[in-house]
């Protein structure tokens, strides 16, 4: 059941999204195309523009996929949609997890069409050398991936702070919308601070990772080992929040919701 | 017993929607739930398909409470159009197929092709009545114990009310049980076996159709009137 409810959440993201792909997929081409043309004072424009819009078109399809998954939450939860949903022959953890995993998904996807489109229109010699020279070192290749990672978890917290808003306020009978919005927000700047305030506090026992964090960076005897404890600590952190996130979630939709 | 609701309470704030409300649906049987707007029908029918949190009592379906299991045998339409609109028709009765193991897709072709409905076409092409009567056929194409129709009749034209009255009549499964929720009495009174008036969040009535109709020498939409009257 939890296959059938995360294609048909997939599918009704990907409606939108899908569109959203093409257009940022358009302007990386087209950004690839005149970048050979940099001699000629009308091409050259243009191409700064559309470079712009595909700039502007990798962000627009992080920002929507985190909306789109909130509305299709939204609307097969509490909307006339949730109708349907509540009634299907389904378990509650089985429908809250299909929304998380189908957003998780397009998340993933978001992020793969936008690094795919990046190497497409910006991909130049420099970026090549500077690819392979990181892919030579294993370490610079570890940290690389990992902040890949980070931004990818950074999107599925911000995912997360929305779905909890939206449950926890939806909980009340007036004003859901705000109560919705209002707890997102909270919690967002709320973790943010526990999770600055925490790194910094594991920083206070290593003297390397003291030096990372306040940029004392030649006081630090193994810079690369450092950057790598400190990128795993946030993923660390970051993976022990989000998991805690889930299940408050999992446990507050369990519990049952009061449809619009 | 097919469904057992035990003092069962619904606060949407400070405004009690149901106080104590105590009934018992048994099989085979037409009831009628019948009461004003802003009665408590649709609260005590969405407490029954888990569309809201119980505050207070319990719900039992076949001596269980309400869950996968009472989903996969009560068939609801609700009062409104509860389908994604950007899907076609054929894939909505995909879908149907793929969660209700009582779904009995032959029947529903069969209605929609009564209807003149092309089964490619996306619902929000389709008229709101047509979207209504399309609900219709989905919900009576499963093979459930209970089904439950909120509000069927509202807004509708009187022919489309006889093809739904005719839909229901000939479609759901035999020695099962149908609960309408209604303020339109007087088109379902010939269906009915049972009748459970609400008023206020309490259950007011409980009777059977004929007994209440012999008792009182009316109709029941005038025993209705009498009742609630302004």
């Amino acid at each position: 059941m939890l296959g059938k409810l995360i294609k048909y959440d997939i599918k009704w993201i990907n409606k939108v999204m899908v569109i959203y792909y093409l257009i940022t997929f358009v302007f990386c081409v087209l950004t690839r195309v005149l970048s050979g043309f940099s001699d000629n004072f009308f091409l050259n424009i243009i191409f700064y523009a559309v470079r712009g819009m595909a700039i502007a078109c990798f962000a627009n399809v992080l920002i929507n996929a985190i909306i789109r998954c909130w509305a299709r939450l939204h609307t097969t939860t509490y909307k006339d949609e949730s109708y349907l949903t509540h009634t299907l022959p389904v378990e509650k953890k089985t429908l809250y997890n299909s929304k998380i995993f189908s957003s998780i998904i397009i998340l993933v996807m978001s992020l793969v069409v936008i690094i795919i489109c990046f190497l497409i229109g910006f991909m130049n010699q420099g970026l090549a050398e500077f690819i392979r020279d990181i892919f030579r070192d294993k370490d610079l290749t570890f940290v690389i991936i990992n902040l890949v990672i980070i931004v990818l978890l950074e999107l599925i917290y911000m995912l997360f702070c929305g779905i909890i808003g939206m449950i926890f306020g939806h909980r009340y009978n007036d004003g859901r919308v705000i109560k919705s919005v209002f707890v997102g927000f909270i919690l967002y700047f709320s973790v943010q601070f526990i999770l600055l305030g925490l790194i910094y506090s594991v920083g206070l026992l290593s003297t390397d990772l003291n030096a990372l964090l306040l940029n004392k960076t030649t006081d630090i005897i193994n810079p690369m080992g450092t950057l790598k404890s400190f990128v795993l600590l946030v993923v660390g952190v970051y993976l022990l929040f989000i998991s805690l996130m889930y299940l408050v979630g999992r446990l507050m939709y369990v519990r049952g919701v009061n449809v619009e | 017993m097919l469904l057992e609701c035990k003092n069962v309470s619904k606060n949407y704030g400070r405004k009690k929607a149901l106080n104590k409300v105590s009934l018992e649906i048994p099989e085979g049987r037409i009831i009628g739930l019948l009461g004003k707007n802003g009665a408590g029908k649709s609260t005590l029918i969405k407490l029954i398909n888990d569309l809201l949190v119980l505050d207070e009592g319990s719900i039992l379906f076949e001596g269980k409470p309400i869950g996968v299991y009472s989903k996969e045998h009560i068939s609801y339409l609700p009062e409104r159009t509860y389908l994604d609109k950007t899907m076609k028709v054929s894939e909505v009765i995909k879908l149907f197929k793929e969660f209700y193991k009582d779904f009995n897709e032959e029947k529903a072709l069969k209605l929609l092709k009564d209807l003149d409905l092309d089964i490619e076409t996306r619902i929000n092409k389709m008229s709101k009545g047509m979207q209504e009567k399309l609900q219709l056929v989905l919900v009576m194409s499963r093979e459930a114990s209970l089904y439950i129709l909120d509000e069927p009749l509202g807004g509708v034209d009187p022919a489309t009310r006889d093809y739904i009255l005719d839909t229901i009549l000939t479609n759901f499964k035999e020695g099962s049980s149908i609960i309408i929720s209604t303020h339109l009495i007087s088109d379902i009174e010939r269906i009915l076996d049972d009748v459970l008036f609400i008023d206020k969040g309490k259950i007011v009535l409980s009777s059977s159709a004929d007994s209440l109709r012999k008792k009182e020498k009316a109709s029941i939409d005038e025993v209705f009137r009498r009742m609630f009257k302004c």
